[in-house]
């Protein structure tokens, strides 16, 4: 990234170095699902936010899909203490 | 996180039969982002954020990440990036760009599919919950991404 300032960096404060930035956006870049771990991609600040913002969107988009199947679910099935057994056990 | 979520679930199924589909996939849905919330606690500026969003129960209804709003005509002269990112994070508005960066990461990690912080701590995100109850219920292979992410995930 160059020394060029873009609007969305008007809001920092002045004692922000571009490595914490940098830093910060590499984190970021890693939790996006395009993020391979070991290859340092060179990816413009502008390009991170923007696929964070669409990976958010589906996110939601996910958890509202979810919401809709499992409200159908419990309608029909019972998450009794069988199936919450197996669910903890899985993930605790 | 779980233990909640479960235990939501529960709840909202007992009243299946009285309950409509939309009504409980709603309570559901806040079910979901209460976990998070509670998961990261105090901790976060969006967990904090989606706590209050929570507990402030008025006559309308509590505005969650995901609820379709009215679009508003806009004139785009320049996209800013980091202004539509606080829309979408909890407590984003306001919020300083090196903030912003930081709680989105920690936001996403709870929440989405990549979660390879969460899994030193032995937690998944929302997504693998919901969808780990979902294939526990049903049975696979009835979703049969999720149910290769989730074994990957475990595995």
């Amino acid at each position: 990234m160059s020394g060029r300032r873009s609007r969305s960096r008007q809001s920092i404060s002045p004692g922000i170095t571009d490595e914490q930035i940098n830093d910060l956006m590499a984190k970021l870049q890693a939790v996006l699902p395009e993020a391979r771990p070991g290859i340092n991609h060179r990816v413009s600040a502008a390009r991170v936010l923007q696929e964070t913002c669409s990976y958010l969107r589906s996110l939601h988009r996910e958890v509202d899909d979810l919401s809709e199947r499992l409200s159908e679910l419990l309608a029909m099935a019972d998450i009794g203490g069988a199936e919450a057994a197996i669910i903890r056990s899985l993930l605790m | 996180m779980a233990a909640r979520f479960l235990r939501c679930l529960s709840r909202i199924q007992q009243t299946a039969s009285s309950s409509s589909v939309a009504s409980r996939s709603r309570r559901i849905r806040r079910a979901a982002y209460a976990s998070m919330a509670y998961s990261a606690g105090h901790r976060r500026a969006w967990s904090r954020a989606l706590l209050r969003k929570l507990r402030c129960r008025r006559a309308r209804p509590v505005f969650l990440p995901g609820r379709p709003r009215i679009a508003r005509p806009r004139v785009v002269v320049e996209i800013d990036r980091a202004e539509v990112l606080r829309e979408l994070v909890p407590g984003g508005a306001g919020m300083d760009y090196c903030r912003l960066l930081g709680e989105t990461a920690d936001y996403i990690s709870l929440s989405g599919w990549g979660d390879e912080r969460r899994k030193k701590e032995e937690e998944g995100s929302v997504l693998h919950l919901a969808g780990l109850v979902v294939v526990v219920v049903v049975g696979p292979p009835t979703m049969p991404g999720m149910v290769v992410s989730c074994s990957q995930r475990l595995g």
